[in-house]
């Protein structure tokens, strides 16, 4: 029989408990359809499966005179508050350590190809995404996606993002060890965790094989890990320097040491009590304060890892916490074909390949091998593009490569004999540029094309930069390594606190009129991890911002100190004489003497900030009662389906599981400590909700608590369609007085309460 | 929706916020500062520079500074807009001890 849906082409290639979660997201998709969804609910379900939103969705667009309706098929309906149903949409891939394989890069080719606008996009945290997708499009993408090993499970939301680390991890010649598979370790240990599911706001996690490159950039994350080898209890042991609390955003902050060594087998589960704790104490209500970074500063480190300490102490042990020591060497990469001992690239001698092979090639550890960046304009890449570098990794490199954090493509283990053949095969496909990571190789994040949140065109200034800098004698040769970063609002996706120059967007107000600018940030350290932050210098109009990058690198070129770096020089000089020789820039004509000051890169229309949208970075808070809630909604749901499939038994088992499902939830929020175990959950749900009469005072209408004792103790042995059919029904009574009791009863106290209570 | 100043600015003006301000909605008197809401983006980059949180999301005001939102609207588009960071109130000594937010 042929098979018509991927479901059904697909089926058994993923792992089962993959194949569900998206199978559930589907139905969820239908139940949304038919307003069986809160709208809130939903938002959040779909973020944590990657699905984020996307500028224009709440269904307007600002024209430059005045906003205009976005017509939609669909209508009303919601994919979250204020989102419409059909506004083409966001999906983020996570890419654990960037390491793809040709066949995953053959897939997200076709799935960028069929569902997407044809542009693969590289992320600032090694992730790809696909824009302009559309919703009812996403459970297929995800099963193509799981069947080649990619699950784009809390690639969003408030959860545990995609596990960052050095792209060169394996093959740098600093690293202390290949940091790869403790990174995929971590990273899918924690994936659908329990203690990620409870998170006030999003938890980044990076790894970095030395202290003193940016790879890592583990200067800034909420979990960051250098690998340090040391004498530990006797013998030489592997282990991390573990930072925490670190973040970027408005209120940049450095993290800070939590363990100056932390041996391989405590790395699980010290990141989970990490967890725990910010799942705990974490702000919930006030988004603006609710990452790490700021539970951090208000415990004191001191107080911090008193109570992570206290919870590892709590944790029973998991065998997964060691059983990948066992396998370390699984993520060893073998090279395609022999290295060879000659000098880096014989043969081609054309100036273009010499200066690529400067900038963008790197010599391994593994004598005889090369990694080599593939340089993508603002992170960008075609399908055609894709398929191509699938096929240089067969041909010349071994079956991966790397993503990195600078929107760029690492092939690693190119034998050096072959560096002239592999420069010609991706110039031909335009994917030779030199200058890798140096200074014309802007960084953006997608700011005002695609994000809701964007204030000025990130990518629009990148762009121009490049092309900008990209002319011949515009680069002060002192200057050609530095980094230039760009983000579209105060959120800095781009990076820009980390970068030599960065820039933010923001808008300023002339006569009435809104201005794009961007915001003039100096000196950052990208070395070291990135932990030092640059120095603001102030505003500059958009289509300024080129000549202040020239301003910048000749003064840089010209009174730099032998060797000095320019983060040093910035310092050294200070802001204020950075700002003077910016500051001639920042005074804006009338609209009309300058009307080009008054539209943003790329973009015709009058500059409006009238298209920022809500959030949706992290999405709402929704509580795990509320999932567990809408879980039990849809399990009835799939009940009434298996009825009218003619399996009263199989239907009568879902709609037990939404029951027992839901007064499980609901008891375990009064009891945290509960098992699983049918018999002791019934018992505390009697003597908690039942009998106390919590749960049925909840009820307008009716007693239903006594249901869920007619399911803990349902024969499934023989069961009627007439019998299922009363069983979904009440079954339905019950869950829908779960909703009432979780609506009215009082609260529990709320986090701030408990923060206070923590001694 | 709309970001709010409300009671805690009085007499302290630190204004750390408005250096953070993409958008510049910020507005003052010689008291305190006020957000133009027609301006405001509810970022909240300047929620967390307040060093006496006097910042709240419209959605997020307690019951007791409500009166703040209508305050905020009335007041900013009437004054002056505050784009750096000034001295803060001579009173703030004073006003910090009132506030029960003197750490010393």
């Amino acid at each position: 029989m042929p098979k018509n849906t991927w479901k059904e082409a697909l089926e058994g290639r993923a792992p089962d408990a993959w194949e569900t979660e998206i199978d559930v997201f589907e139905t969820q998709l239908l139940l949304k359809k038919r307003g069986k969804l809160d709208d809130k609910l939903f938002a959040e379900t779909r973020l944590r499966r990657g699905a984020y939103g996307q500028r224009y969705d709440n269904g307007k667009r600002h024209d430059g005179v005045e906003t205009q309706p976005l017509r939609y098929p669909a209508g009303d309906l919601h994919k979250g508050p204020e989102t419409l149903w059909d506004a083409p949409g966001m999906q983020r891939i996570k890419i654990p350590f960037g390491k793809l394989s040709a066949r995953q890069l053959e897939v997200l080719a076709e799935l960028a190809e069929e569902y997407s606008d044809q542009i693969l996009h590289v992320t600032t945290r090694q992730d790809i995404q696909l824009h302009f997708v559309h919703i009812e499009d996403t459970p297929d993408l995800m099963r193509r996606l799981a069947a080649v090993g990619i699950t784009t499970r809390e690639a969003c939301g408030n959860s545990v993002r995609n596990v960052t680390a050095c792209p060169l991890a394996g093959i740098c010649r600093d690293e202390s060890f290949d940091v790869s598979p403790y990174a995929r370790a971590l990273a899918f240990y924690l994936l659908g965790h329990e203690a990620g599911q409870n998170m006030g706001r999003k938890f980044k996690v990076a790894f970095s094989g030395c202290a003193q490159h940016a790879c890592g950039l583990t200067g800034f994350h909420d979990i960051g890990c250098i690998a340090r080898v040391q004498e530990h209890e006797g013998r030489r042991q592997r282990g991390f320097a573990f930072y925490v609390g670190g973040g970027l955003g408005p209120v940049p902050q450095a993290a800070e040491l939590l363990d100056a060594f932390v041996p391989e087998r405590e790395l699980l589960p010290l990141s989970e009590a990490v967890c725990r704790v910010f799942s705990a104490l974490g702000e919930r209500t006030n988004r603006s304060r609710a990452r790490m970074k700021f539970l951090l500063k208000k415990l004191g480190l001191e107080e911090f890892r008193r109570l992570v300490l206290a919870e590892r102490e709590k944790l029973r042990p998991d065998p997964r916490w060691t059983e990948f020591l066992e396998r370390l060497n699984q993520e060893t990469e073998a090279p395609l074909h022999a290295g060879t001992h000659a000098a880096l690239g014989p043969g081609g001698e054309s100036p273009r390949y010499r200066t690529w092979l400067k900038t963008n090639v790197y010599p391994q550890r593994q004598l005889g091998y090369s990694a080599a960046t593939i340089q993508l304009p603002l992170g960008d890449f075609t399908p055609v593009q894709a398929r191509l570098v699938a096929k240089l990794m067969r041909k010349y490199t071994g079956d991966t490569l790397r993503t990195t954090v600078e929107q760029n493509l690492l092939l690693r283990w190119v034998s050096n004999e072959d560096l002239p053949a592999l420069f010609a095969e991706l110039e031909e496909a335009g994917l030779a540029d030199a200058g890798a990571n140096g200074l014309t190789d802007v960084t953006s994040c997608p700011g005002t094309d695609t994000c809701k949140l964007g204030i000025s065109s990130s990518r629009g200034l990148a762009r121009e930069l490049r092309r900008h800098l990209s002319a011949d004698g515009a680069r002060p040769e002192a200057a050609g390594d530095l980094h230039v970063k760009c983000s579209g609002c105060f959120n800095s996706c781009g990076q820009h606190h980390v970068a030599d120059i960065g820039f933010l967007g923001v808008s300023r107000n002339v006569d009435g009129r809104r201005v794009p600018h961007f915001q003039l940030v100096v000196g950052g350290q990208w070395e070291n991890n990135a932990r030092k932050f640059g120095l603001a210098i102030g505003a500059i109009p958009s289509k300024r911002v080129p000549q202040a990058v020239d301003r910048l690198t000749q003064a840089y070129a010209a009174t730099r100190t032998e060797g000095e770096t320019f983060p040093a020089w910035a310092h050294r000089v200070g802001r204020k004489e950075v700002k003077a020789l910016v500051s001639d820039l920042t005074d804006v004509p009338s609209f009309e003497q300058a009307p080009d000051l008054y539209r943003d890169w790329g973009d015709p229309r009058v500059y409006t900030t009238g298209d920022q949208g809500v959030g949706e970075c992290a999405g709402e808070v929704v509580s795990p009662t509320q999932f567990a809630l809408a879980t039990s909604e849809r399990q009835i749901f799939e009940a009434q389906l298996l009825l009218d499939d003619g399996k009263p038994i199989d239907a009568a088992r879902r709609a037990q599981a939404a029951v027992l499902g839901a007064g499980e939830c609901l008891t375990r929020e009064l009891e945290p400590g509960l098992g699983t175990a049918a018999d002791e959950v019934a018992q505390k749900f009697r003597q908690l909700l039942h009998d106390s009469g919590a749960f049925d005072a909840a009820s307008v209408g009716g007693k239903f608590g006594h249901i869920f004792f007619k399911f803990h103790e349902l024969d499934l042995s023989a069961v009627s369609p007439a019998a299922a059919h009363e069983l979904i029904e009440e079954a339905q009574l019950f869950v829908d007085a779960s909703h009432q009791y979780d609506t009215r009863r009082v609260r529990a106290p709320l986090v701030a309460d408990a923060l206070e209570a923590a001694p | 929706m709309t970001f709010v100043v409300t009671d805690n600015c009085r007499r302290c003006r630190y204004t750390d916020c408005v250096a953070v301000c993409p958008v510049e909605c910020f507005h003052g008197d010689a008291e305190m500062l006020y957000i133009d809401p027609q301006v405001c983006i509810d970022c909240g980059a300047c929620v967390p520079e307040c060093p006496v949180e006097a910042i709240f999301e419209e959605g997020l005001l307690p019951e007791e500074s409500q009166r703040w939102l209508a305050l905020n609207a009335e007041r900013a588009p009437q004054l002056p807009v505050v784009k750096d960071k000034v001295e803060p109130h001579p009173d703030l000594a004073a006003r910090l001890r009132e506030l029960g937010l003197d750490s010393t």
